[in-house]
């Protein structure tokens, strides 16, 4: 170690630098104030003795002068003194000394003290090495996260969430918060949500993110239904997740055909559908654990449906919201955020005004980075715009464009087997149909909840008019569901080539009691519920009914776009 | 038992400065030959009239104490001491009498250190 040392009297001097040569330092050695200063910059030690009793400046000033010049590292000063007065070393340490010696030098207090400043000092260059690396990994570990909020990002994208209909607020590394936004059209012409809240933080509660949005998305688009949907991601997240996470969701399809939203809460925070006009407030409950905890085999899911039109608005939160705290330590709570809703019904953009008041609540801005929340009104119909052709186009002739299937389902298996998916995704085979994806899910579901509901289960879609309607037929069709042990829905389709394109015959049959398609016609062109016909007209080149009704024929024709007219 | 060495001292210092010690030594007597000189030459004008010299005094002393110590010159560093003290309170009534004492002591040193260490 290099050591200086300061002292006018030349033979305190040389005792001390050959007690310290002994010892194998390296010892620089000054008479003077003025000539310590600048030996200290020169050489720069490791470790300074300063005599205070010098001709020019005394070591107070000697102190000072070394502990403003150097910034970058911690050299500590020992004064050399005969004094014994407490103002006198007190002062000693006020200049920026770190310790003291009494003259005449004792050999031993010497080395004790050097020793100690010694191993000090490493321990000092350790923590500062320490805290670099500290700092290199904490700055590698902000690039990975940045990194990875990409990737994520791009496979948890936001889908249909910048929609004209949906307000939302969601912190950019909210996927870190263990926080998701889904948002797709579906097939059918309507918009389904989701708001999921993983347990955790970073990059634990970021992992479940992946899967779920790739189920969500994937099968939406394939028009498998909440159940389906929410079976398949459990399914997946009970064998993925680590033990401890799970996920709490809100899953909503919204109808835009038949005005009516089908919602399933498991572990959220209750929900809210919002009846503008009247002021009823619909709370939607959880009714299950959140998805990952349980197994396949015990996982059931019973969405709740429930009208919803232009004139509703739904509303669901994480519970980041409800838990927000305010300096009190009082929650905002769920009864504050029902009376705000109730006060706000004409509110157009009813999330930004919720932040507001939480961040007001809590009077502290930061916090609004952990809330999540999506506002939703009734979306439009994008069947309704002509112009609804997917852009992901091929032209190759392949797969089922010259083929006929048929399917029947019978008593056990109606009602837990949905075969629309199965159905398109093989119409699909043949790649030109991409774009009519919508059209064709549309007929199939139309067709398909037609024989079962109304034929095989016999209901009168006449139910579902008046208030408490919606609930009773849902209720009715679930009850039917479950009873049924007997009765079939067929269905054929043939798909047969065309000069310019194709047509696909859909042939329905159910064993139910027929009905008198004729006047169904005649009122359901006045409003959707009359067995969605007018759209299956409109969608259709024909509609034909045979045997009372229990057998419907419906031709969907499509036509090849020329590669050539693509400009 | 001396009165001029501290022994514990001068065993100490052998040990520290090996076969260095005369070179410390010749070090020592210089400086102090200078430090006493400047003191005889400060009582001898004060002796005619008044002084304010008793800082260059104060410090003067203060030094030579220290390396006395040091040294183990036990006797003169008490005296040393004792010049400090009296300088710091302007009490220099016997300034000539103290540099007279120790500029013996001093020699005494000089030749029992000598002494001590030949033998």
């Amino acid at each position: 170690m290099k050591i200086l040392i300061a002292d006018d009297n030349s033979v305190e001097r040389l005792i001390l630098s050959k007690v310290l040569e002994q010892e194998g330092h390296e010892v620089v050695q000054a008479e003077t104030g003025n000539q310590a200063i600048d030996f200290f910059f020169r050489h720069s030690p490791s470790l300074v003795f300063l005599d205070i009793l010098m001709p020019d400046i005394d070591g107070y000033e000697v102190a000072s002068a070394i502990t403003r010049g150097e910034q970058s590292r911690w050299v500590p000063i020992i004064f050399l003194t005969s004094l014994t007065d407490a103002y006198d070393l007190a002062k000693c340490i006020d200049c920026g000394g770190d310790d003291f010696v009494s003259k005449p030098i004792n050999r031993i207090i010497i080395k004790a003290k050097v020793d100690a400043f010694s191993r000090i000092a490493n321990l000092y260059e350790t923590i500062e090495q320490q805290k670099s690396e500290i700092q290199f990994h904490n700055d590698h570990l902000i690039q990975e996260q940045e990194a990875a909020k990409k990737i994520f990002n791009n496979i948890a994208h936001r889908g249909c969430l910048a929609a004209g209909n949906i307000n939302y607020h969601l912190s950019p590394m909210s996927i870190f918060n263990g926080d998701l936004m889904l948002a797709a059209e579906t097939p059918m012409g309507g918009m389904r949500l989701m708001l999921a809240d993983f347990t955790g933080h970073g990059l634990p509660a970021a992992i479940g993110a992946m899967p779920t949005s790739e189920i969500f998305y994937g099968m939406t688009k394939k028009g498998f239904v909440i159940p389906d949907v929410m079976t398949e991601m459990n399914t997946r997240l009970h064998s993925v997740l680590p033990r401890g996470v799970f996920c709490c969701v809100v899953v909503a399809d919204i109808d835009a055909l038949d005005e009516r939203i089908t919602i399933w809460n498991a572990g959220a925070p209750q929900a809210y559908i919002i009846d503008l006009e009247s002021g009823d407030v619909e709370q939607v409950h959880s009714n299950h654990l959140p998805l990952g905890v349980q197994s396949p085999q015990r996982f059931k899911v019973n969405p709740q449906v429930f009208s919803f039109s232009k004139k509703h608005k739904l509303l669901a939160v994480t519970d980041g919201i409800i838990e927000s705290t305010n300096e009190q330590g009082e929650m905002y709570g769920e009864e504050r955020m029902l009376h705000f809703i109730q006060n706000n019904l004409k509110i157009d953009n009813l999330c930004s005004a919720l932040i507001d008041q939480i961040v007001e609540f809590t009077h502290d801005a930061e916090q609004g980075d952990d809330l999540s929340l999506i506002e939703v009104a009734f979306p439009h119909h994008h069947l309704e715009q002509q112009t609804a052709a997917d852009d992901d186009e091929v032209h190759a002739q392949t797969g089922t464009l010259d083929s006929n299937f048929s399917l029947c389902l019978r008593g056990k298996s109606l009602g837990k087997f949905d075969p629309i998916p199965l159905l398109l995704q093989t119409l699909l085979e043949c790649r030109e149909l991409t774009p009519h994806r919508s059209r064709i899910f549309t007929v199939l579901s139309e067709l398909y909840n037609n024989a079962l509901e109304h034929g095989v289960l016999g209901l009168d879609s006449e139910i579902k008019s008046g208030s408490e309607g919606f609930a009773k037929y849902y209720q009715m069709r679930t009850e039917g569901l479950v009873s049924l042990r007997e009765g079939f829905v067929k269905v054929e389709v043939d798909h047969r080539p065309l000069k310019d394109g194709g047509e696909i015959i859909f042939e329905f049959v159910d064993s139910g009691k027929g009905f008198d398609f004729k006047k169904v016609i005649k009122s359901g062109s006045k409003h959707y519920s009359g067995r969605g016909l007018p759209l299956l007209m409109n969608l259709c080149e024909s509609i034909e009914h045979f045997d009372d009704g229990r057998r419907i024929r419906a031709v969907y024709r499509w036509h090849a776009k020329d590669p050539e007219d693509e400009s | 038992m001396s009165a001029a060495l501290d022994l514990q001292i001068i065993d100490e210092l052998k040990l520290i400065m090996g076969d260095d010690i005369g070179m410390l030594l010749e070090t020592y007597f210089s400086d102090s030959v200078i430090k006493i000189q400047e003191l005889s030459e400060i009582a001898e004008r004060s002796h005619s009239e008044v002084t304010d010299d008793s800082d260059i005094i104060r410090r003067t002393a203060h030094s030579l104490k220290g390396s006395s110590k040091n040294v183990g010159a036990k006797n003169l560093a008490q005296l040393c001491e004792l010049l400090e003290t009296n300088a710091r309170n302007n009490q220099l009534e016997n300034l000539s009498i103290q540099v007279e004492d120790i500029t013996q002591a001093f020699e005494v040193f000089k030749i029992e250190i000598g002494q001590l260490l030949s033998s």
